[in-house]
């Protein structure tokens, strides 16, 4: 294929993985601070989207629309801390797992009981259908929009995590939690601290997948935080640079496939795409940038 | 606190089959309650019970003996339901809904018994090659593979239209699993859990579940014992899978995700993973609650999609009660118990030597634990000459660093059969590293490692225990569930008769039927020894095995460890910082210091030595001699 | 040097009993602490020195007993509370944050204190530790053994900590580096900071410290002035007689 195509198919890619990497930073957030994989995660993406459902259904305009979802998603993040994980603290991690997988059961039903199994439009602004010339590249402005958007997100995080005292508190409780109390780090601060980080970092990521699919139903959050997961592991569980890797990794193996799959086959690209990323896991369990863990006997 | 132990007869697999027969009396029990009034409804619901039953306990053989939850046996489950539908769809309806079959496929119609074995080979082929690559993961990422599994079966069966026929599923499936049958059928599922349960296989599983560390140390095949289970408990799943599908009759790949895997782990869970029984509970409150909630919810049963479809109220429902289990009663309903635990009379019956555990000796009252134990009283004897000339173990040049900091800087170390060494030294000087090197669990950076000429420099751990080196832990890694018995029977070739006469030296028998972690202190070092020595070894490391004793204890360990070495002829590495213990047991002692060797020979040279002095003393202001003037140090 | 003229203890252990599982890892230690002095706690690997640090600092729930800080019971496993209250522990090992600056686990240890305090806090601190303000920037990880040590110390001080514990401070260290940084020690005491020092290496801890303590397998078997244990022969209480085996 000609260049032209191929750069059209790398904005793609890159604009798809900037999304699932602010997704996966935010579950990563959570995992590298408590060690705890939040299965219900995915159901901020679909918070997200019934508010701005409803805020559209109210008329607000988009921007509002989106703010309110993130601010939301946040906020949904901090209180599944409170209620679940809480409580929980110190189980292990296969229970707060399957914990958590329980509740992303619950929020499900509740969203088919509650609001309706079928899914529900968002009008999202003619802006995000349009294209634009770059040289010889027709480059959709939706993709441009996300990749800044995410680009964004990420780099208020990193500053965030850097500069301020507690992004620095969160980074030293993820690499020594007993130390940092030791320290006077407070855990009953920092912890729904790093809930409230991924909340929002989830809603970030559920606006722009929002704004590419243009609905929501009670399983939207579904794929995207599979591929969150997905991505970590990849990248290797504990390595933040790598959740960020293995999110664009995913993302370009997804638009890869998508472009170049012979049409029958294409229904399986995601199926693919897993079966892929074991492969690499068989190579390389811990990931690709996960580190070798010293044995404490 | 004390817990009663499982009880087994000799040859545990007899007390899997009284339990078995238990459960079954259970499940017939329960079967004639619900079908023998004749009512449609409740004979229905009696086969989505044991059908149900069949799935969890099919799920239990893995994720309970192996403690991996795996979020992906639906899969092997939709592979069963849609085999066994191409296969036994009458061909004329068969037909018109997948006209693109392949011939074989297409022509072919089986019965109901036929049907369930080929849905079940047919899994257990695909978890053993899935299996295959997922056990050789680490455990968290496994249970991420599983859950990819599911999706890539999920999807597969969702477009792979002219064998499934997609979105739109499949009917017109016989209905051959009768009551009768879906009993047969679940007591054969779960006697068949219970023996691989009291089976080697299960039993080294367990171990693994327990403490995957210490089960590499005892000779266990990790990843292969995960494989047996993993590729039994598909295959169950597949048979399973097709006798549901022999009662629904219609379905589509929407049955298969995670809906139903919910409501499996939701059983598992909230009854008791660990346990067959526990299965078993979990299903009949979960399908009651189901039933009750869906009646409630709409009235009348629709047709035979009772428990896959999970509308709203009964998966709220089931989460409350898996959190609540979770956070109340993480071992579920019944623990870990099975049938046979829970009848009182039978389990005095069947209990080996009377009653149930002693209460656990406190620390504080050493003196009473002493008197109560077998005093082993031996001559200490003057001058002991090693056996054979040529060295056991040997290792030259091992080094090993971790990030930027060096443990271990080039360090040999040589010992004979029936030798007892002492490894000693300083915090950071490199003992523990050493001991992980030797028995295989690190890789050295540098340096060789060999055992009677065979190189174990790389182990595996569960290969240079086999080889003949096993060792004990710093902070004992017991397998806290299983019973004294079990952890020693555990070790790869311990072997059942020998397994009873060495409790019997260690004072342990008992104990035998006992949880190892309701033992004291002092029982449980000695029962993790006693699981080293169960293999038979040439070579036995100890870390650390005096930690936390008193005089009393280390003397009466003393005894124990010279007479392995005597009578077994068995080379005993020990590190420990009960130096009163190690200067009056060792032939040899070995002082570390940052990694090195700083000296090494008889105790009361090493003793005297003013370098060794200064490395545990420490110097006045300004520094000490810090080279040896006993052997040379290895440099 | 001697200790101050305020009778009461600032800090008071008593009856202190810590559990982990089946293993009683202290039985009933008694300790105290008088302002101003620096007490040392001796004794062979396993004794459970760093435990009672631990505990001290709010690390471990102790089974029984209680820690005073001038007459107020320390809160038991609240470490981040123990802290603020005016207690720094520094760790045995260093355990400092490896993948942070110097700098970054500088401002970690200023976390009791106000944000507005920090930035003259280091400037402080940095300007008694120059060897660190060198490396400020520089990976905690990749600094040597003593000036990880030096760094791990400079932490704890960025609280403001009335008492100081340090566990095990000469742990891995080369003497020349041993020496200054008991000679730090030694400083910090003579500006007032009350302080236990657990180490291995007797005869130096001596030296520097007015009491001491000597654990034995949880219990302490020897306590008094600081010369009168270094006259006492301690190898007898570490390795016992070596009789013919």
């Amino acid at each position: 294929m000609s260049i032209d195509e191929f750069a059209q198919q790398l904005i793609n890619a890159l604009s798809l993985g900037s999304i699932y990497a602010v997704l996966a930073l935010g579950l990563a957030m959570v995992y590298s601070t408590l060690g705890i994989l939040n299965f219900a995660y995915g159901e901020l993406i679909t918070v997200v989207g019934y508010t701005m459902f409803f805020a559209s259904e109210a008329g607000l305009p988009f921007i509002v629309m989106a703010t309110l979802g993130i601010v939301v998603a946040g906020a949904a993040s901090v209180a599944m801390q409170a209620v679940i994980f809480r409580p929980l603290r110190g189980a292990s991690f296969v229970t707060l797992l399957f914990a958590s997988f329980a509740l992303s059961q619950v929020l499900q039903g509740l969203f088919r009981q509650a609001i309706s199994p079928r899914s529900k439009g968002i009008p999202t602004p003619g802006l995000f259908s349009d294209f634009i010339q770059i040289g010889g590249v027709r480059v959709g402005v939706l993709a441009l929009i996300t990749l800044a958007v995410a680009l964004t997100a990420m780099t208020v995080l990193l500053v965030f995590m850097r500069r301020s005292r507690a992004g620095l508190q969160m980074r030293a409780a993820a690499q020594d939690l007993t130390t940092a109390r030791i320290l006077g780090v407070r855990t009953d601060r920092v912890i729904p601290l790093a809930f409230l980080v991924s909340g929002l970092m989830a809603g970030v990521g559920g606006v722009l997948w929002i704004a590419r699919t243009t609905s929501v139903n009670p399983g939207t959050g579904f794929t995207p935080i599979l591929v969150a997961f997905v991505a970590i592991v990849l990248g290797g569980l504990g390595s933040i640079p790598g959740a960020v890797i293995g999110a664009f990794a995913f993302g370009a193996l997804e638009i890869m496939l998508q472009a170049y799959l012979p049409g029958s086959v294409v229904p399986f690209q995601f199926a693919i795409a897993l079966v892929a990323v074991a492969v690499v896991l068989v190579v390389r369990p811990q990931g690709l940038l996960g580190h070798e863990v010293e044995v404490k006997v | 606190m004390t817990r009663p132990g499982h009880v087994w007869l000799d040859g545990s697999s007899r007390g899997a089959l009284v339990g078995a027969g238990l459960t079954a009396l259970l499940l017939i029990v329960l079967s004639a309650v619900l079908v023998l009034p004749g009512d449609r409804g409740l004979s229905g619901t009696a086969v989505v019970l044991l059908v149900s039953i069949t799935l969890v306990t099919s799920l239990q053989v893995f994720i309970g003996n192996s403690g991996i939850l795996s979020f992906g046996h639906v899969a092997f489950m939709g592979v069963g339901a849609y085999v066994t539908a191409v296969l036994t769809i009458p061909l004329a309806i068969r037909q018109t809904q997948l006209p693109d079959l392949p011939p074989v496929l297409a022509g072919t119609e089986l019965g109901g018994l036929s049907a369930v074995l080929v849905a079940g080979t047919v899994c257990a082929v695909l978890g053993l090659v899935v299996g295959a690559t997922l056990v050789r993961m680490p455990v968290n990422a496994v249970v991420m593979a599983t859950l990819a599994l599911l999706i890539v079966v999920f999807t597969v069966l969702l477009n792979w239209q002219s064998l499934t026929r997609g979105g739109q599923g499949v009917f017109g499936i016989p209905r051959l699993t009768t009551p009768p049958v879906a009993l047969a059928a679940a007591i054969l599922f779960v006697v068949i859990a219970r023996l691989f349960k009291s089976s080697g296989v299960g039993l080294r599983l367990r171990a693994s579940r327990e403490d995957e560390l210490a089960a590499r140390a005892a000779g266990i095949d990790v990843p292969r014992v995960r494989l047996v289970a993993f590729t039994l408990s598909a295959g169950m799943m597949g048979a399973a899978g097709s006798l549901w599908a022999l009662n629904v009759l219609a379905f589509d790949p929407d049955q298969f995700s995670f809906a139903m895997t919910f409501a499996l782990l939701a059983m598992l869970v909230v009854g008791g993973k660990e346990s067959v029984l526990g299965g078993v509970v979990g299903a009949v409150v979960v399908v009651v609650v189901t039933e009750l909630l869906s009646r409630v919810e709409q009235g009348v049963t629709i047709g035979s999609f009772e428990l896959p479809r999970i509308t709203g109220t009964v998966q709220f429902a089931l989460a409350a009660m898996i959190i609540a289990s979770l956070i109340w009663r993480p071992d579920g309903l019944v623990g870990r118990r099975e049938a046979e635990d829970m009848v009182p009379w039978l389990r005095r019956r069947l209990a080996r030597k009377g009653r149930a555990v002693a209460p656990a000796t406190p620390v504080g009252a050493p003196a009473a634990a002493a008197v109560r134990e077998p005093a082993i009283v031996r001559e200490p004897a003057a001058g002991r000459v090693p056996a054979t000339a040529e060295p056991l173990l040997t290792a030259t040049g091992v080094a090993k660093a971790f990030g930027g900091i060096r443990a271990l800087a080039g360090v040999d170390v040589e010992i004979r059969a029936g030798e007892i060494l002492g490894i000693i030294g300083p915090n950071g000087s490199g003992k523990s590293t050493l001991l992980n090197i030797l028995s295989g669990i690190t890789a050295p950076d540098a340096g060789l490692v060999t055992l009677r000429g065979q190189d174990i420099t790389a182990g595996p751990s569960h290969r240079t225990a086999r080889l003949g080196l096993t060792r004990t832990f710093q902070n004992i890694r017991l397998f806290d569930h299983l019973t004294v018995r079990e952890n020693v029977a555990s070790a790869y070739g311990a072997r059942s008769a020998e397994v009873d006469r060495s409790l019997g030296v260690f004072g342990l028998e008992g104990l035998a039927e006992s949880e190892a972690d309701t033992l004291s202190y002092g029982q449980q070092r000695r029962l993790e020894i006693l699981r080293a020595l169960a293999m038979r070894p040439s070579i036995v490391l100890l870390d650390e095995p005096a930690a936390g004793m008193n005089e009393v204890e280390s003397d009466v360990l003393m005894e124990r460890i010279r007479a392995i070495a005597r009578d077994d002829g068995c080379a005993v590495i020990i590190v420990d910082h009960d130096l009163r213990l190690i200067t009056r047991l060792c032939d040899r002692i070995q002082v570390l210091e940052t990694g090195r060797t700083l000296a090494l020979g008889t105790p009361a040279a090493v003793v005297a030595d003013p370098a060794v002095v200064a490395a545990y003393l420490g110097t006045g202001h300004g520094s000490g001699p810090t080279t040896s003037t006993v052997t040379a140090a290895g440099e | 040097m001697k200790g101050s003229t305020d009778a009461r203890p600032t800090l008071e252990v008593s009856g202190l009993t810590v559990r982990y599982g089946v293993v009683t890892a202290l039985a009933a230690v008694d300790l105290h602490v008088l302002r101003g002095e620096i007490v040392v706690v001796l004794g062979p690997n396993g004794a459970g020195k760093s435990t009672l640090l631990r505990t001290i600092a709010g690390v471990h729930r102790p089974a029984g007993g209680v820690v005073r800080l001038d007459g107020q019971a320390l809160p038991a496993g609240a470490p981040e509370r123990v802290t603020r209250l005016g207690v720094s522990m520094v760790p045995e090992g260093r355990r400092i944050f490896g993948g942070l600056t110097v700098e970054e686990n500088l401002r970690l240890g200023a976390t009791p204190r106000p944000a507005t305090l920090e930035v003259a806090s280091l400037a402080a601190i940095l300007g008694r530790f120059p060897v660190l303000a060198e490396r400020r920037r520089q990976v905690a990880g990749t600094l040597s053994g003593g000036e990880q040590q030096q760094l791990a110390i400079a932490r704890a001080l960025m609280a403001r900590p009335r008492v100081i514990l340090y566990d095990e401070p000469s742990l891995g260290l080369a003497p020349r580096i041993v020496d200054h940084i008991f000679e730090l020690i030694g400083e910090l005491r003579d500006e007032g900071v009350t302080t236990i020092l657990v180490e291995q290496n007797a005869h130096r801890a001596l030296e520097l410290g007015d009491r001491g303590y000597v654990l034995s397998a949880g219990r302490v078997i020897a306590h008094g002035s600081a010369s009168e244990l270094a006259a006492m022969d301690l190898s007898q209480l570490y390795f016992g007689d070596v009789g013919a085996a």
